[in-house]
């Protein structure tokens, strides 16, 4: 695997911002406003795949630009105000761990390296002016000069290396620390270069640290307030290089941060503040929105989109993301240890049908894990999508002409148990008697009790997909670790060469094999793709990232007069 | 008197005990695990068990619970599991709100209650009577959270005359204070007050037919004085009775109403805390309401002797 690895870097150098690299991103996505533009087919598809009901609807978006309407000044003294359902749990991008918490980061903080709207690595939001795998196991960066932490500590290699030792901390309780658990060193030749020493090469990397690993946190404000999760006060006190500085939180009301007047980029932020409101009822943030208190909300619900529709002096965004709704299935025992069982199963669900039907059609069949936010998605591939015929035929080869009984486990929220209820109306029409049962704890129970024949839930995805076939099928993921995941040495090996090869294409081409193994191993059924809904104000200007999260800082909004 | 409340107040130590061993076992059989809370649901068994051995979730429950109490006694309710601040700055600083709330709604619907019960009692059968009863009615079969919404879309969003969300501090900003107050009031005070209005109704319909009311009209006393010194008097011990309960309905209202309103206060703690497994907030929180509840109810106690003498606190 290494030799491989060493091979495919050695002959793809590259440096972003110009770099094969970047153009390999650049081409396979096509325009920003839609990742779709990816048309070419990789050769992954699978033969023979049903389309029955399958086939993705047209992607449909408006409005998810940031460049400010025409003809009309800016109002740099505007505020951004929007809501969240729930309170951030630590503005340490480190020890935070929901999925709620970047919209907020990303304005306080930079990124070592980021993405633009089509999840696509770009310097000009990055801290790292250009990056370059000088060897397999050697990434060097060049940083930004010149920029400094809101406290004045100025961002330097030494900061970089101060960030990577918190991720890696015990102290600091992070979940991020197995996303960098490549890196052996960090060394800092001089102020504006970082080098990352890796114990193996690591495709992905680049693209975690555009997430929480990636954060940069002033050095000094990290040893003042202290990082640790139990004793130290640095999450309550962020201090980043961001667009904006910290500018107050009362827990479950709000969150203010406000303009820094020196950031690094020119002429950036182009507006004076970001709140948010902790509002934990939708309904309550709809109407927030009506009456102006709100002039963004964001992740709207289906059902409330459509009646928003309504709304005067509203635009709408609808944008193909990563998220994804699955059923992980337990694979380590009957019935879900015969792959044919599993893919008749897959098989017996009408997604377009529940999607339509329930989701107002702003969703789309999955196929894997990739979605089609993802800067890899190939829009071409197909899944184990609905198929009658198919049905009986796995059945038949699972010995299980008749069907077979097995339980689903879920959540407690309403729309999940209508929506698994509408999937068992639909497979018991093949002799599938699935069992439906809610469960405020069902994860830990799949995981710890092995409660359940395999779970629901809408997965938030990942900008980088190898996370996510790591976390939800490898060995050392959460489910083949606590038992109720099949292990399979031919996965391993696949998934290890993905993580080792660095260029894109490559990569693209081995992460869609790894997701024709799993479709034949029947290990997940994938159910849709949620398109990220919000809507705002007729003044207000923004881009919508493929991630479905808030982008506020940069110049990622504006507002006109 | 004085041996009274002694001895209630002793009595009360015993029931905020088992309040304790009460709040400690319901937190603990949610289910749920606190961890799983803390590390997101993509977190590894090794990194869960870990989390849980710093959280002293290992030890025996007995343990855990001996040591709680033992904070307790000293007002240290422990540390929040996410965000590890102290339980009692996060319930300081969320009791402004609640008790505005809470003490307004009982000012409200105890004195609009009473008003309303009593006109419906005397002008029996006539339009103020009709009025009670649609109220009484209305006001038990209305949840919290749909009159709360009902109130948002028709006084924030049709008609613009409040904001639909958000409480602002009185010494902040008293006029804007007092807007956001209205509609969670109103969400709260209704049943509070439908209660309150058909119990003192019935109440007073019963006491208006007594036979010393019959004798106090008959020696020519003036209409307003036997309502005051013989109907209000007899009738209000039930409603005082009715009206300690009150507090512990509107403490559970609170939760309902705060989140739809998006009020920062101990309602709404108590919910986030619930669905966040923070065993030491909700633990926290029922045992000040326990304390809140065994109060009011000793001062309803205590006012059973002032209205009707014949209550012996021997």
């Amino acid at each position: 695997m290494g030799f491989v690895a060493r091979r495919q870097v050695s002959r793809r150098r590259f440096i972003v911002g110009g770099s094969a690299f970047s153009a390999a991103f650049l081409a396979a996505c096509g325009g920003s406003s839609s990742n779709n533009g990816n048309n070419a087919n990789t050769g992954n598809s699978k033969a023979g795949a049903a389309t029955v009901g399958g086939t993705p609807p047209p992607v449909t978006q408006v409005a998810v630009t940031s460049t400010p309407i025409v003809g009309r000044a800016l109002n740099r003294s505007a505020r951004i105000t929007l809501t969240n359902g729930v309170d951030i749990d630590s503005f340490d991008a480190v020890s935070g761990t929901g999925g709620d918490g970047q919209q907020f980061l990303w304005t306080v903080f930079d990124n070592l390296v980021s993405y633009d709207a089509g999840l696509r690595l770009t310097p000009a939001r990055s801290l790292a002016e250009s990056w370059e795998y000088t060897d397999p196991a050697t990434l060097t960066f060049k940083l930004r000069k010149g920029v400094t932490f809101h406290d004045g500590t100025p961002f330097n290699a030494q900061a970089v290396k101060v960030n990577w030792q918190h991720v890696i901390n015990d102290g600091s309780r992070s979940g991020a620390t197995a996303d960098l658990q490549a890196i052996d060193d960090v060394q800092t030749p001089d102020e504006s270069t970082a080098v990352f020493k890796l114990k193996h090469p690591d495709g992905g990397l680049l693209t975690k640290l555009c997430d929480r690993p990636g954060f940069q946190s002033s050095p000094t404000a990290l040893t003042k307030y202290g990082a640790d999760f139990k004793t130290g006060d640095y999450k309550r006190n962020p201090v980043g290089t961001g667009a904006f500085t910290f500018d107050g939180w009362q827990s479950s009301n709000y969150i203010r941060v406000k303009r820094n007047p020196n950031y690094w980029q020119k002429d950036a932020p182009a507006i004076e503040g970001v709140e948010w409101k902790i509002i934990p009822d939708p309904n309550t943030s709809l109407a927030a929105f009506q009456t102006g208190d709100l002039n963004l909300l964001w992740g709207v619900a289906p059902d409330r989109f459509v009646r928003a529709k309504s709304f005067a002096k509203t635009r709408f965004g609808q944008k193909p993301g990563v998220s994804i709704g699955a059923l992980t299935l337990n694979t380590a025992r009957p019935p879900f240890n015969n792959a044919h069982a599993s893919r008749a199963f897959s098989y017996a669900i009408d997604r377009k049908q529940i999607i339509d039907g329930l989701l107002a059609g702003t969703a789309r069949p999955a196929a894997t894990w990739v979605g089609p936010g993802n800067a890899e998605f190939d829009p071409n591939y197909q899944g184990l999508w609905f198929d009658p015929a198919k049905v009986k035929a796995e059945l038949q080869q699972a010995g299980l002409p008749d069907g077979f009984k097995f339980l689903i486990i879920l959540g407690t929220s309403p729309t999940d148990l209508q929506l698994m209820q509408a999937v068992q109306a639909q497979v018991a029409q093949f002799g599938l008697k699935m069992d439906v049962q809610p469960d405020a704890a069902y994860t830990a129970k799949f995981q710890d009790d092995h409660l359940g024949d395999g779970f629901y839930s809408a997965y938030s995805g990942r900008a980088e997909p190898s996370q996510s076939f790591n976390f939800k099928d490898a060995a050392k993921g959460v489910y083949a670790s606590s038992g109720t995941k099949a292990i399979d040495p031919q996965f391993e090996s696949m998934l290890a060469d993905l993580e080792s090869t660095v260029d894109f294409q490559q990569r693209k081409t081995k992460l869609y094999k790894l997701a024709d193994f799993v479709s034949d191993h029947g290990w997940d059924i994938f159910l849709w793709h949620a398109d990220t809904l919000a809507i705002w104000n007729e003044t207000v200007s923004l881009d919508m990232f493929g991630d479905g999260k808030p982008h506020l800082g940069q110049r990622d909004v504006s507002v006109t007069a | 008197m004085l041996a009274f409340v002694i001895r209630r107040l002793l009595v009360s130590v015993v029931v905020l005990f088992f309040v304790t061993i009460i709040g400690f076992s319901i937190t603990h059989l949610l289910p749920g695990d606190p961890v799983t809370s803390i590390l997101g649901e993509t977190s590894s068994s090794e990194a869960r068990v870990r989390v849980r051995q710093e959280l002293n979730l290992n030890d025996p429950v007995v343990t855990q619970y001996v040591k709680w109490v033992g904070g307790a006694l000293h007002l240290d309710f422990g540390k929040t599991f996410r965000q590890g601040s102290p339980v009692s700055t996060e319930l300081r600083t969320r009791l402004a709100p609640t008790l505005e709330l809470g003490m307004t709604s009982l000012v409200f619907s105890f004195v609009f209650g009473l008003g309303l019960g009593v006109m419906a009692a005397v002008k029996r059968n006539g339009p103020m009577d009709h009025l009670a009863r649609f109220i009484g009615v209305i006001g038990i079969a209305t949840p919290h959270f749909w009159l709360g919404l009902l109130l948002i879309v028709l006084l924030a969003v049709k008609l613009h005359w409040l904001p639909a969300f958000g409480y602002v501090p009185f010494n902040e900003n008293p006029s804007e204070n007092v807007k956001r107050m209205i509609m969670p009031v109103l969400a709260i005070s209704l049943g509070q007050l439908a209660v309150l209005v058909r119990m003192v109704r019935g109440t007073m319909i019963e006491v208006l037919e007594e036979d010393y009311v019959r004798t106090a009209n008959a020696k020519g006393l003036s209409r307003l004085l036997v309502l005051r010194r013989h109907v209000l008097r007899n009738g209000m011990i039930p409603v005082l009775t009715v009206a300690g309960l009150q507090v512990a309905r509107i403490a559970g209202g609170a939760a309902v109403v705060e989140t739809v309103f998006a009020i920062p206060g101990i309602g709404r703690l108590t919910a986030e805390a619930v669905q966040g497994h923070e065993y030491n907030v909700v633990q926290a929180v029922m045992l000040m309401s326990g304390v809140v509840i065994v109060l009011a109810n000793l001062l309803v106690d205590i006012a059973y002797g002032w209205l009707d003498p014949r209550v012996s606190y021997s």
